[in-house]
Formats: structure tokens, sequence, C-alpha cells
């Protein structure tokens, strides 16, 4: 279970060594590293959908006095698609990072490695070192391109970055005080939830989250921050560490909280659907568009999880995060050619977007409609309402990039193909309910989380 | 049946009319009100401009102001101000 991490980790400490000048070849063994990690999460992904969860204690010591590593269908879940993105982004950097080659692949992999930490552990406090890891890394490479708009990017981040990791920190320390252990597990067998005490602490600890993927009302510095780095940059920002922080925020509702309703989280993800959607209509720029489009996205996915509708939360995930990172990929090879887009990427852009406005028979609407019908069969019928209005400004804000985007050069690039095919074959449904109803099923299941971990 | 026909004809001509003379008229002559030549522009650039007005949307816009300081207020503000509500409740 350590080899999906220790192999990009390796790899970028690897780079450091003089050996490694050759640039073809730096790119080459990055993404080599990301596909053999992806490999091995895929192949534990098998057996954790077969079997049940796996436990692996780190340096033999069990939990809950050492640190155990979980992978279960939700982790494996994420895991795996964190994994397939940033092997896309990397593929495509490929072509468009052509300075500092090294430096670049080398924080890719470290933001690789801890987005996969914060999966994996079964601990609150490594969660918080690899969230820390991650946020190092995309500090860089934001300010990777050393331009004016790159760096005010890279230290607003770090700025806002370093006030959420403070106030993370202090609700762990604060949990540590009250429970006197950062076992999740063990964190779950301890607690009272009707403690007033802990309530304070664990929303301090999600809001802190929240701040960091920019859910209304925190939202207002991402679009800066899209905008201002390199398109793989964003792509990996918005669809690798918000599936990542997403992921965070959901493991503490459903499997330490054991919360699956919540008004105030879903009146909070209304309000980030709409004021992201609508500002994304006034923007100008392409990538500020798709950043306050993916907040608005981001409010679907907060919808469904806060009001139990773990699956469709989960479909949607996983669409959106694929979807985002086509979009961005597609705009980066505006970025190659002059502002001129090739014909695939056009067409790939336009199937992205046309998947997010919920267009069928496109993969985003059946998560869309997943989510809408679930809302009206437990009577939410103004959140079902606001979410298909919410889809008609989608389509304006969409329709406003198609205006903008010109038809050049014909160069085709694999990572689009494949992540376009990704997107067609999320649309086969009966494949994916089933999966996505086992993570429901997993993340249900608190009891046997608890027992899984903390077994002798 | 013949009505049916005439409809389609008349479907027919019109979409060849809107594709063929809006763009011509708006290309080669720009449109004139009370005499005054009109800047020229964009039927989406007006369209998305009159949608912002009518929402109001500059007024939510003028919370990115793109500086750090406000942010960090706005962030820091908001945190508090849901902590004690979500606490609360």
């Amino acid at each position: 279970m350590l080899a999906p991490y220790a192999v990009p980790l390796l790899i970028c400490t690897a780079f450091a060594l003089p050996v490694f000048k050759n640039e073809k070849l730096i790119k080459a063994i990055a993404i080599l590293a990301i596909f053999l990690s992806l490999s091995f999460v895929l192949s534990s992904s098998i057996e954790v959908f077969n079997s049940g969860t796996k436990v692996f204690a780190v340096s033999g010591f069990k939990a809950p006095f050492g640190i155990v590593m979980v992978l279960d269908k939700f982790s494996s879940t994420v895991a795996s698609l964190i994994l397939f993105l940033s092997l896309m982004i990397a593929a495509f950097s490929s072509k468009l990072v052509k300075e500092r080659v090294k430096e670049f692949y080398t924080l890719l992999l470290l933001g690789i490695v801890g987005s996969l930490g914060i999966v994996i552990t079964g601990d609150i406090f490594n969660m918080f070192v690899f969230t820390e890891i991650m946020n190092i890394a995309t500090y860089a490479l934001i300010g990777f391109t050393a331009k004016k708009e790159g760096l005010e990017a890279s230290f607003k981040y770090l700025i806002i970055g370093s006030v959420s990791a403070v106030l993370m920190l202090l609700a762990i320390s604060l949990l540590y005080s009250h429970v006197g252990t950062l076992n999740m597990a063990d964190i779950i067998s301890r607690i009272d939830t009707n403690d007033i005490y802990l309530k304070t602490i664990f929303i301090m600890l999600i809001l802190s989250f929240c701040v960091k993927i920019a859910v209304f009302p925190f939202y207002v510095w991402k679009p800066d921050v899209i905008s201002g780095s390199l398109e793989p940059v964003a792509a990996f920002f918005i669809g690798v560490m918000t599936t990542t922080t997403v992921y965070v925020i959901i493991r503490i509702f459903y499997t330490i909280l054991g919360i699956y309703y919540s008004t105030w989280f879903s009146i909070i993800a209304i309000v980030t659907m709409i004021v992201g959607s609508f500002l994304a209509l006034l923007q100008k720029d392409i990538k500020r568009i798709l950043a306050y489009g993916s907040i608005s996205q981001l409010g679907y996915i907060f919808l469904a999880f806060s009001t139990g509708l773990a699956f469709q939360g989960m479909y949607h995930l996983v669409n959106n995060a694929i979807i985002e990172v086509l979009l961005f990929l597609s705009i980066g090879t505006m970025l190659m050619h002059k502002k001129m887009m090739e014909k695939i990427s056009m067409y790939a852009f336009l199937l992205g977007a046309l998947s997010l406005i919920g267009i069928p028979p496109l993969s985003a609407f059946f998560s869309k409609f997943f989510i809408i019908t679930g809302l009206l069969e437990k009577n939410l019928f103004i959140y079902a309402i606001i979410s298909g209005l919410i889809s008609i400004v989608t389509l304006l804000y969409y329709m406003k990039i198609y205006f903008m985007l010109k038809q050049g050069e014909k160069k085709i690039y694999w990572p689009i193909i494949i992540l376009i095919i990704a997107v067609l074959l999320l649309s086969f449904v009966p494949v994916w309910l089933q999966i996505f109803k086992g993570v429901e099923v997993d993340l249900l299941a608190r009891n046997e989380y608890v027992s899984e971990v903390l077994r002798p | 049946m013949i009505q049916l026909i005439a409809y389609l004809i008349i479907i027919v001509l019109t979409i060849i009319f809107l594709i063929k003379m809006i763009p011509r008229k708006l290309k080669k002559s720009p449109p004139y009100t009370c005499g005054e030549p009109m800047k020229f522009e964009k039927p989406e650039t007006v369209f998305y401009r009159t949608l912002s007005n009518i929402l109001g949307l500059k007024k939510l816009q003028k919370l990115s102001t793109g500086n750090l300081n406000d942010y960090l207020l706005m962030i820091f503000i908001c945190f508090m101000l849901l902590l004690i509500v979500l606490v609360m409740v």
C-alpha cells in the first residue's frame, strides 16, 4: 500500500541528483512513475472492491498507536481518479513546459505524493502534513512561469493557504487535547457528537478546508489564482487538489461525525452554486470563467453530499474532476498555438462544456439528473429547482467561452483524446452506478471502518 | 398539408434570411441611431452586458477586488461568522 506514493516520492527525490539532465528522460520517467503509481492503486482498488477495506500499519505499529494507511472503496476511487488526472496533466505538460522541466516535474510529483497521502492516511495529523506537502508544491507550481501574474497568484494562494493551515492545525491540536488521539477510527469510537466543544472544533476544521477549496463565502481569491497559473497547473489545482480536499470534508462529515444531512451546508452549497455561476457570466477571461464555473460545480457536489445523496455526489465529483481537467487542457492548447485552438481540442472543450451543462446523454447530465431526482425524492423542491435553473446559467457562460475560441493549427494531443474517451465512458451509467453505490455503502458503514482499522 | 408545407417554406426562408442578411448588414453598414453612428459590438457582447446589468452582477463582482488585504479580511470575518452561526444552531 505504500507503493503508490513511494514511487513518485522516490522519483522526485532522485531528480535532485545531477545525473538527470536530459529533459526528455525526466519527462518520460515522471510520466512512468505516475503510471506505475496508478497501476498499483488500480490493482489495490480491485482487491478492495472484491474483498473489503485494506489496512496497512506503517513500521508495524498497529492503530491507534501507530500510523495506518487505510484503503476503502471511497479512498481507492478518489486515489485512482487523482492519479489518472495527474497522468493526463503530466503528459500534456510535456508539450507545454519547455523551461525548468526538472523543477516542474519534481513539484508535480510532490503534489501528487501529498494528495495521495491525504486520501490513503487513516490519521488526521498525517492528513494535515500531506495537505501541506501538496500545498507547498502547488504554491511553487502556480508561480512557475515567474511572470507577474503567476507570482502574484502564487503569493495570494500562499497567504490564504497558510491562514487555512493555521486554522486547521489549531483545530487538530484542540481535537488532540480533547480526545487524546489522532487516529480517525479511534476518534470515531471516542467522540460524543453532542459535545459543543467538539462540534466547534470540527466546524473549525471543516471551514478551514472550505477556505482551501473556495466554497462561498471564501471563493474570492480562486479566480485570481487560476487566471495567473499555467493551464496544466490550473487543471491540477481544480482537478486533483479540489477533489482531494472535497474527499477530506466528506470523510470528516460521513465517517468521523456520521452526519449525512446538514441544512446549513446545503444552504452554503446552494449559494456557492448561484454566486459561482452568475459571476462566471460577468468575466472576460476564459480561465476566470472556468474558475467561477468550477466554484459553481462544487456547489452541486456539496449539495448532494450535504443532503445525504452520497453516490450522486460521488458520481458528480468524478465527472466534474475529469471534465474540468479536459476543459483546462483544451484551453491549454490555445497557449501553445498563439491563442488558436486545433479542431479536436475545440470539440473536446465543447464535449466537456455540454456535459457540465447537463445535455443528455453525456455523463454530467446523469449525475445532475440523479442529484435533482434525489432532491425531489427527499421533498427538497427548492434545492431541486435552483439546481435545474443554474444549469441554464451554466449554458450561458460556456457559450460565452465558445464565442471567444478561435480555431487554428492541427495538432492532436493524446491526453485530450483519452479524457474525451473518459467522459464518454462515464456516460455508461449502470457500470458507474454499481461502483458509486458500493462507495456509498462503504461511506455509511462507520462501524465497519472502525472495526477494520482497530482490529487487533 | 398545404398549410404545413407553407409553414415549412416560411421557416426555411426565415432561417436563410437570418443567416445571409444579418451578418452582412452588421459588417458592412454600422447601425445608426438619430443620425449618430453607433460603435459596432458583437451581439453576444451586448447580450452578456445587458444580462449582467439586469441581474446587477457588478455589485457582486466588486467583492473580488484583487487586493489580498480585502480577501483576508473577508475570509476572516466570514469564517468567524459561520463558525458562530454553525455552532449556535
